[in-house]
């Protein structure tokens, strides 16, 4: 509150140059200590995956540039890290993302299309339904999902991991409205000239669509990526977990493996921090919306 | 919600002219149908039956191993209710909501206020803010359970360091909850941040040229003008936010396992350890669903709370 | 998948070989075990598309075990290596979990009809996973020769792989732990750790050794006195009940009465106090603490000993017992090796468990491991056994071994009482934790034998 009335007050001074200028300038030092505080930890995590094992927590404690910096930068611990079963969990984890984007973006899209130009019986029922299912946490729905699971056999398999993720409804709620703001008169065209349904979706709707599908394209990137109970859940072998779990496993032993959890941190992190970098306009959307999902 | 609605009554009305030739419609409905298949195949079968599901199993005896063992009514929900597990996890998951929501909802709008200023290089600041948002769950919780140690912790070393007591973050029963409720906060706040920032954007700005004029302060301006208006985001934040603290899973399997003195056993970890630890699909089962007829109600009120006054 | 492909036609001529046992056919048939359930049948049949042979006459078996330590890694590398040379028609797909989650993920695996072909089982275990019909005796498959063979173990560990009358899994080894310290700290310290259990140290004498090896500057420890190897459970804490007299389950199987009697009570006081009230031991743990010198007793498996040896040649150590109070305690216990249900081809896993705990595979285990063996054939092809440090655990075992309860509830028990000991470590009160925590498990044993 107290910044709130600081900002305003700094626009009623607008005419007076030093006033303004002192303010910005607070503006400025207040901006930087709260992104000093959101950008330590994450920064301290990426020196500490440079640090020898044995430096690992030497020089936490008391403060000194060493807290800060490794005394002998060193990768061995992505050498460590890549040479155990770390690079297959890597694997299935964008395996998981990947599919998860593309069969994400084709269903969620088709029934969006569906939902926003084609008429049928029972279109807004259809419709209401995927809106209330916004609602049901997949927490809920773990359990049973597990034993459905189970009864199809699908408990430690790729399907298992990968189909239940795929459909998401706010995605779809989200295509449909940016399908709806299409003017019609370009597809009515395309349809006059022969193209059937899936050619004007195709060759029209979807190339005009496409920040939409970048944003749908990065909520089911991060899911999957970031998935963790339901890998936990489905999965039980080495050669199907993904990364998440096996982070969760170096620090789940006896004595967890830091110097691991460290490199495995900041690689898990790279793939999210770089898409959201050369993205930033579409994620910062995605992640807006993507948040009524939960 | 209320978008929803009114997109859907739009869509009615051109359905209404689609239908105008009749000859095709019959191929319309096919298409329609075949466009909309491979998602709500996926909708029904892996969120709409197991909630019927979930509640089918919850009035069984019904064992991770074995399978189902008999009908019983409704036994689990009654051992719940007599359940000192239960209670403490859903005490603790909802003390943990009332400290985290409010905290992340006003560091959100502090946020959003600081970043509104069309500052030269005010976009970088955006974006750290929202960094943690992008990074996994599980590395947070591996990040905190790091900086937090008691012993190892960077954070106990800077307290050292500027002359504070070393504090037990992560080992003291008063303190862990509350603890990851901050981090947590660090975590999404960013999120929140972004949705009151799209609300404060859409403020027209004349309200508060008028306002000045007026000789109103700026104190009286942001009650006046700007937190009514921000009604709808901030009714999106809290509902949001709330939910997911509700859900909190991750940092509690990763970083306390519910302790210390069971001070942060939470609901969705309850579920997951009577399922997958304890072979206790029903009681799971009947606390997922104890858990979703909490959501409804607290989203109802919440809902119906926040969104009574100004629209625009 | 191409590895084992090209090994598999370089080694076709092998599939019809004694060595190979059942037909090439037999690999894919589920369900053949004796009493497998029928409920699990269509799941496991489901499952065993994915790792049917590679190739003719090669077959695939997943083994799961429990390692986060470096030496049990390379000792079932080792064993893993010698099998597959010798049985060039199996190949091994070995998975490797962490204590803390191995059992919840065998637990959901085996709901789900999947899992490992070969799995190491927890003594503790051995008794719950028969019970819920989980494992296949290995006695099944075990000719007249396997069972003459049986005499070779020590008594406890044979007694330990029988439940209901049958030999269910086989012992890789025996586990205890005494305290491995760092020779020079002690020195420095003017402290001389005894050397066998005649003269072990007492509690006092234990303490006073720990208080003076525990060093700081200011908040900040420099050096804790004592830790344990393991997250402080029951299997540390049990064998300090056991010396000040007291239990931790009653002979009809209930808690209550026994693991808050007044004497476990105060026994735990005494562990637990080693952590709150003497801070002598740390409650948060980091990797190596004790390999990097920041601890000096160090509560320890014998395959401590082997990691120091090869990861830090330069550190002098040494092993004293565990101390004493009214009498001497060491934990045993250890890994088994045995055959889940769902696997898709117990004949052939049983060759793989006899392999593991063969007189050969025996012996290679312990050598590369460091663990105490389960067989006296290994002792005596093993002589630095007889030596110390190693003797002094081979010693705990023979004359004060203690065991863990036999319970059905045994999950509940763990997941009950590791977080308890680390609520008492900070400080909570141990009587009425400990009355808590009997009243929990009681309570659960009561809806379990509903």
């Amino acid at each position: 509150m107290y910044r709130a009335g600081e900002l305003a007050q700094t626009r009623t001074q607008a005419g007076h140059d030093f006033g303004r200028q002192a303010g910005v300038a607070a503006h400025y030092a207040l901006l930087t200590v709260v992104a000093v505080l959101f950008l330590a930890p994450l920064v301290w995590l990426c020196v500490s995956s440079l640090r020898p094992t044995q430096e690992i927590f030497r020089y936490v404690s008391p403060l000194s540039w060493r807290t800060f910096w490794p005394e002998v930068p060193t990768l061995e611990g992505f050498t460590r890290l890549m040479s155990g079963s770390f690079p297959r969990a890597m694997l299935n984890s964008a395996i998981l993302a990947i599919a998860t984007v593309i069969g994400g973006v084709a269903a969620n899209a088709l029934a969006a299309y569906a939902f926003a130009r084609i008429g049928f019986p029972g279109r807004d029922l259809l419709f209401g339904l995927f809106l209330v299912t916004i609602m049901i946490p997949f927490e809920v729905t773990l359990i049973p999902l597990f034993v459905i699971m189970k009864s199809l056999g699908w408990v430690d398999t790729y399907q298992g991991l990968i189909l239940p993720g795929i459909v998401n409804p706010f995605a779809v709620f989200l295509l449909r409205q940016f399908f709806l703001e299409i003017p019609k008169d370009v597809e009515d065209a395309s349809r006059i000239d022969g193209c059937s349904r899936l050619g004007t979706f195709w060759r029209v709707v979807l190339p005009m669509s496409i920040p939409a599908l970048i944003t749908v394209a990065l909520i089911s990137f991060q899911a999957g990526w970031d998935a963790f109970l339901w890998p936990l859940v489905v999965t039980n072998s080495e050669a199907l977990r993904v990364a998440q779990v096996a982070v969760a496993m170096l620090i789940g032993g006896d004595a967890a493996k830091w110097d691991q959890v460290f490199v495995a941190s900041v690689v898990l992190a790279l793939p999210s921090l770089v898409l959201f970098l050369s993205f930033q306009r579409f994620y910062v959307r995605s992640g807006a919306l993507s948040g009524l999902k939960g | 919600m209320a978008d929803a609605v009114g997109v859907g009554s739009s869509g009615r009305t051109e359905r209404r002219g689609l239908l105008a030739p009749p000859r095709i419609a019959w191929q319309d409905y096919l298409t329609g149908y075949l466009f909309l298949l491979p998602a709500l195949a996926g909708l029904l079968l892996f969120s709409v039956v197991p909630l019927f599901y979930a509640l089918f199993i919850s009035l069984h005896y019904w064992d991770t191993f074995r399978g189902a063992l008999g009908f019983v009514g409704l036994e689990n929900y009654q051992a719940l209710l007599g359940d000192a597990t239960f209670w403490r996890a859903m005490r603790n998951t909802a003390y943990y909501a009332l400290w985290q929501v409010p905290l992340q909802s006003v560091l959100a709008l502090g946020l959003a206020m600081l970043i509104q200023r069309p500052l030269r290089g005010i976009g970088f600041f955006r974006a750290a803010y929202y960094l943690p948002v992008v990074i996994s769950m599980v590395v947070a919780s591996a990040l905190w359970r790091i900086i937090l140690d008691s012993e190892s912790g960077l954070v106990n070393s800077v307290l050292a360091a500027v002359g504070l007591p070393r504090q037990p973050f992560l080992l003291s029963p008063t303190l862990t909850l509350p603890t990851l409720g901050v981090a947590l906060s660090w975590k999404w706040v960013g999120f929140s941040m972004m949705v009151f920032l799209a609300g404060l954007q859409a403020i027209p700005r004349d309200y508060y040229e008028a306002a000045q004029i007026d000789g109103a302060s700026a104190w009286q301006s942001f009650w006046r003008i700007t937190l009514p208006l921000l009604r709808r985001p901030g009714a999106f934040v809290v509902v949001t936010t709330s939910v997911n603290a509700f859900k909190l899973f991750t940092p509690i399997y990763i970083i306390t396992q519910g302790g210390p003195q069971e001070s942060t056993t939470t609901i969705v970890y309850e579920v997951f350890q009577n399922a997958f630890r304890w072979n206790k699909l029903d009681v799971a089962a009947a606390m997922g669903f104890a858990l979703l007829l909490v959501l409804l109600l607290l989203t109802a009120v919440q809902l119906r709370w926040l969104r009574g006054g100004v629209e625009y | 998948m191409l590895i084992s492909r090209r090994r598999a036609i370089v080694l076709l001529a092998g599939v019809g070989a004694a060595a190979c046992g059942p037909s090439a056919a037999a690999p894919t048939t589920t369900g053949t075990a004796p009493g497998s359930s029928p409920t699990s049948a269509p799941a496991a049949a489901g499952s065993s598309a994915k790792s049917a042979p590679t190739a003719a006459g090669s077959t695939t078996l997943s083994y799961w075990y429990v390692a986060e330590d470096k030496p049990l890694i390379d000792g079932v590398s080792a064993l893993v290596a010698s099998f597959e040379a010798a049985n060039p028609d199996i190949k091994l797909q070995v998975e490797v979990f962490p204590f803390a989650q191995y059992f919840q993920k065998l637990t959901t695996a085996w709901a789900a009809g999947t899992g490992p072909d070969v799995a190491w089982i927890d003594v503790t275990v051995v008794a719950p996973y028969v019970e819920q019909g989980s494992i296949v005796p290995v006695e099944d498959y075990m000719s007249d020769a396997d069972k003459k063979d049986l005499d070779d173990f020590y008594s406890a560990p044979r007694a330990d792989m029988t439940y209901k009358g049958k030999v269910q899994t086989i012992a890789l080894h025996q586990s205890t732990e005494n305290i491995v310290y760092h020779q020079d700290l002690v020195e420095a310290a003017g402290i001389t750790p005894p050397k066998s259990f005649e003269g072990s140290w007492t509690w006092e004498q234990f303490l006073d050794a720990a208080r003076r090896l525990t060093k700081r500057s200011g908040d900040v420890t420099d050096t804790w006195g004592f830790a344990t190897h393991y997250t402080p459970s029951m299997y540390s804490a049990q064998p300090f009940v056991a010396q000040h007299g007291g239990t931790v389950i009653n002979p009809d199987g209930t808690f209550s009465g026994a693991l808050n009697s007044p004497a476990t009570v105060e026994a735990m006081s005494f562990y637990v106090g080693l952590f709150s009230k003497d801070k002598v031991a740390p409650v948060e743990r980091i990797p190596d603490m004790f390999q990097n010198k920041k601890v000096a007793l160090y509560m320890a498996n014998p395959f401590v000993l082997r990691d120091i040896q090869a990861r830090f040649p330069n550190l002098k150590i040494g092993v004293t017992p565990t101390p004493k109070d009214k009498t001497n305690a060491v934990q045993s216990g250890g890994y088994h090796i045995g055959i889940p249900k769902t696997g898709k081809n117990p004949e052939l896993a049983s060759k793989v468990v006899k392999w593991f705990t063969s007189v050969d595979g025996a012996k290679t285990w312990i050598d590369k491991t460091g663990y105490m063996p389960a067989r006296k054939s290994t002792r005596a092809a093993l002589p630095w056994l007889n030596d110390a440090p190693w003797s002094t655990f081979m010693e705990g075992l023979e004359k004060f071994a203690i065991t863990r309860p036999q319970t059905v509830v045994y999950q509940r028990y763990d997941d009950t009482m590791t977080p308890a000991i680390k609520d008492m470590q900070l400080g909570k009160d141990v009587k009425s934790t400990l009355d808590e925590a009997a009243a929990k498990l009681d309570a659960e044993l009561k809806k379990v034998t509903r």
